[in-house]
């Protein structure tokens, strides 16, 4: 979302944001389903850890007044991983939480989805399917809030 | 003074033993799973995440079920835990503007751009205690408004509509080269600036907060708020990862933000227009988000110009005091082994009262307590 | 911003074990000033940094600091490296860098100024680690002063008189100051502000 601004190079600018959508719909993925999707992937290739699964913080920050100067607000459990393909590809993972199953899992699919080899199945059995379910789900719960959506009146009208 | 005292093992051992079996209680009664209290109780999951200052439900519902619900010591369970982790670094500020919003309302316009959304919540309920509530049954199926949903659409804050016709002080900047504070890395220096308060309020305890945002309203630096607007909804959270060179997500939180809209007569240096106070507190927390701001707002009493009069306005009295665990800390420690500092206070009496019989005596007074007075 | 995906060079293999081996050798190279210390981790590969040089960094940097690398070491798989392993930027203003490392003595001399600290927080200054070709506890310099029982002669080819004299005033300075770490290829030894240091008239240029 907030890809980092540099006007001049556009390209990068798009790589950055395609890898994002894969980090974030990794990310959001529950962690049982990235399991069984790990384990029916088909043909994956040798990998080793990079880096092991290791859970940490990260400080979040809110805006003072919404938009303003930055504040720290508290901190999110964060676990990250990464894995190298035999290939040479290195993929990461930083996801919410502590688990670090889930971690692994996640930079296994970012490596494979950077490999030319493995990029098309891991969009189309990975990433695409999760997207999907992801905003579905945001969207039923939009719909929801937007069903409690009001129009209040005041009681002395017309006149303004 | 603490002294060390020796001994009291076997006993500390049983009398964790018997909390343990207190915690849990009637063994027909089942056990409590974390999802129940993820699911069920997520008021106090939000809580505990605010004030512990670290989001993850799952670590809160296993400290508040430890705890048996106390939720200051789930708090403290949170604090402890978090030291044990390493820190990765700092992440992007939130856009509570790109806020998938569950609830949104204003106190302050009826026909808000983007619309009044009520939300779970439990405003516009009786407060009656519902005999016949049935835990297990399946609620009835929330309906779903059949509008078009546009993911990317940004909702703008009221505070933003306002802003465009100057009525209302912009959004707080700091002067170039300002390096955002952080209380968990240096302690407070008072007086502090506004960035540094607001972390120190997004953890401190909502009874706290409340109250003193309270006194605020009945007169005790008295700041005319309204609710500006208040939602809550998902956020995404990014960290910018070194390796890589570009912000990740890394997952969503929920938060509620406050923006409470305060009259300002103007000073010298401003003209008269509405000044605001910020809250924006993990989960859903609207008490403790307004709270926040009425407190915000009253800290800025010397930057705004006004006249500084009530306990709200001392940042030092507030920072100093708004945490739970730091307050709980002191006052608790109280229990602890005291008996030299008391034996010493005890000789020290009995000398005085001692002096006192003598002074008495010579002037031929009854040796009365009631005399000093 | 380029998106590293070539291979990574390891870090410690066993993280928790080597980081705390390596910081008890650094701490105590850092307490006996002058004494050599065999580094108790080499970690190949870290682009220009030699691998006593990269223990201390993955030691000592996390993504709380700041790292300055001359122009020798400011190489790309050199800040790769860095950044994967302990999350710290770089930074080019010396007076910011928590950390120092540079390739050479000679990288002092320019006009780098490194941060001294200040008299309310003297600890806030930067501690420089420089490679060195080789340490011996032989004529050179003359160390004394805290961690040192009475005397302990010191020297390094790498050391010249200038960097002495530079090393002197920083003594000079104390308790402002920055701390040094030379490190070769196997071994390392520290020269932190509070160590006084006697020039060998014979060893002047």
């Amino acid at each position: 979302m907030t890809a980092p601004s540099s006007p001049d190079n556009k390209a990068e600018n798009a790589e950055v944001i395609t890898r994002q959508r894969v980090m974030r719909v990794l990310a959001q993925a529950p962690d049982q389903q990235l399991e069984y999707l790990y384990e029916k992937f088909a043909d994956k290739p040798d990998w080793t850890f990079a880096r092991k699964p290791e859970t940490g913080l990260v400080m979040t920050r809110g805006r003072i007044g919404g938009g303003g100067a930055p504040f720290n607000l508290g901190e999110i459990t964060v676990t990250r991983a990464a894995i190298q393909l035999e290939s040479g590809e290195v993929g990461h993972a930083y996801c919410q939480g502590r688990n670090q199953r889930k971690a692994a899992i996640a930079a296994f699919f970012d490596a494979a989805w950077l490999s030319e080899a493995h990029k098309q199945s891991v969009e189309a059995n990975i990433i695409a399917p999760l997207e999907q379910e992801q905003l579905t789900a945001k969207k039923d719960k939009l719909k929801k809030a937007a069903a409690t959506k009001v129009d209040f009146f005041t009681m002395v009208r017309g006149d303004g | 003074m603490y002294v060390a005292v020796k001994g009291g093992e076997k006993a500390i051992k049983n009398a964790h033993t018997l909390f343990a079996a207190k915690r849990r209680g009637n063994e027909n009664v089942p056990g409590l799973r974390l999802d129940q209290i993820t699911e069920q109780l997520s008021f106090a999951v939000d809580r505990v995440m605010g004030e512990g200052s670290l989001y993850d439900p799952e670590l809160a519902a296993m400290a508040i079920r430890q705890a048996q619900g106390d939720l200051i010591e789930a708090i403290f369970l949170i604090r402890a835990y978090r030291t044990t982790l390493p820190r990765f670094g700092y992440a992007e500020p939130i856009e509570t503007g790109k806020m998938a919003i569950e609830r949104r309302i204003s106190a302050t316009f009826k026909d808000l751009p983007g619309g009044q959304v009520l939300g779970p919540t439990f405003d516009y309920s009786h407060r009656l205690i519902n005999f016949d509530f049935d835990a297990e049954a399946a609620p009835e199926t929330p309906p779903s408004s059949d509008e078009d949903i546009d993911l990317n659409a940004e909702v703008p804050r009221v505070s933003d509509i306002l802003g465009k016709s100057g009525m209302i002080e912009p959004d707080h900047q700091f002067d170039e080269g300002h390096e955002t504070g952080d209380l968990t890395r240096t302690p407070i220096d008072f007086p502090t600036d506004r960035d540094v308060r607001l972390q120190n309020l997004a953890r401190g305890d909502e009874g706290f907060l409340l109250a003193l945002g309270y006194s605020t309203q009945r007169g005790y630096a008295r700041s005319h708020p309204f609710a500006g607007e208040i939602r809550f909804g998902e956020v995404e959270v990014e960290f910018f990862a070194e390796e890589l060179g570009f912000a990740v997500p890394i997952g969503t939180m929920e938060v509620t933000e406050c923006q409470m809209i305060n009259q300002f007569k103007g000073s010298a240096k401003a003209p008269p227009a509405f000044t605001r106070g910020y809250g924006l507190v993990f989960g859903q927390a609207e008490r403790k988000a307004m709270s926040m701001a009425l407190v915000d707002r009253s800290l800025r009493w010397k930057e705004l110009g006004e006249e500084f009069s009530a306990p709200a306005q001392d940042q030092e009295f507030v920072l100093s005091h708004s945490d739970n665990i730091q307050a709980t800390g002191f006052v608790e420690h109280l229990k602890l082994p005291h008996y030299v500092d008391f034996q010493a206070e005890l000789d020290l009496i009995r000398t005085m009262r001692k002096e006192f019989d003598a002074q008495q005596n010579e002037n031929g007074d009854e040796p009365k307590m009631e005399a000093a007075q | 911003m380029p998106m590293p995906q070539q291979a990574i060079a390891q870090g410690f293999t066993d993280l928790t074990h080597q980081s705390q081996q390596s910081f008890k050798a650094i701490m105590d190279a850092m307490a006996q000033p002058g004494k050599i210390y065999d580094a108790p981790h080499k970690v190949d590969n870290a682009g220009a940094l030699n691998p006593v040089a990269a223990m201390t960094a993955l030691t000592l940097c996390d993504a709380e600091t700041l790292i300055y690398l001359d122009e020798a070491l400011n190489t790309p798989e050199t800040r790769q490296f860095l950044a994967f392993h302990t999350g710290a930027a770089t930074t080019s203003d010396p007076q910011k860098a928590q950390f120092a490392f540079l390739s050479s003595a000679e990288a002092l001399e320019g006009d780098h100024n490194f941060n001294m600290g200040n008299h309310e927080y003297p600890d806030q200054s930067s501690t420089v680690i420089i490679a060195v070709n080789d340490l011996a506890n032989q004529a050179g310099v003359t160390l004394s002063g805290p961690g040192i029982e009475t005397s302990r002669a010191f020297a390094s080819s790498s050391l010249n008189q200038q960097f002495w004299q530079q090393a002197e005033a920083n003594n000079a300075e104390y308790p402002l100051g920055i701390d040094h770490i030379f490190v070769t290829e196997t071994q390392l030894a520290a020269l932190p502000r509070s160590t006084k240091i006697k020039l060998d008239p014979a060893q002047g240029e």
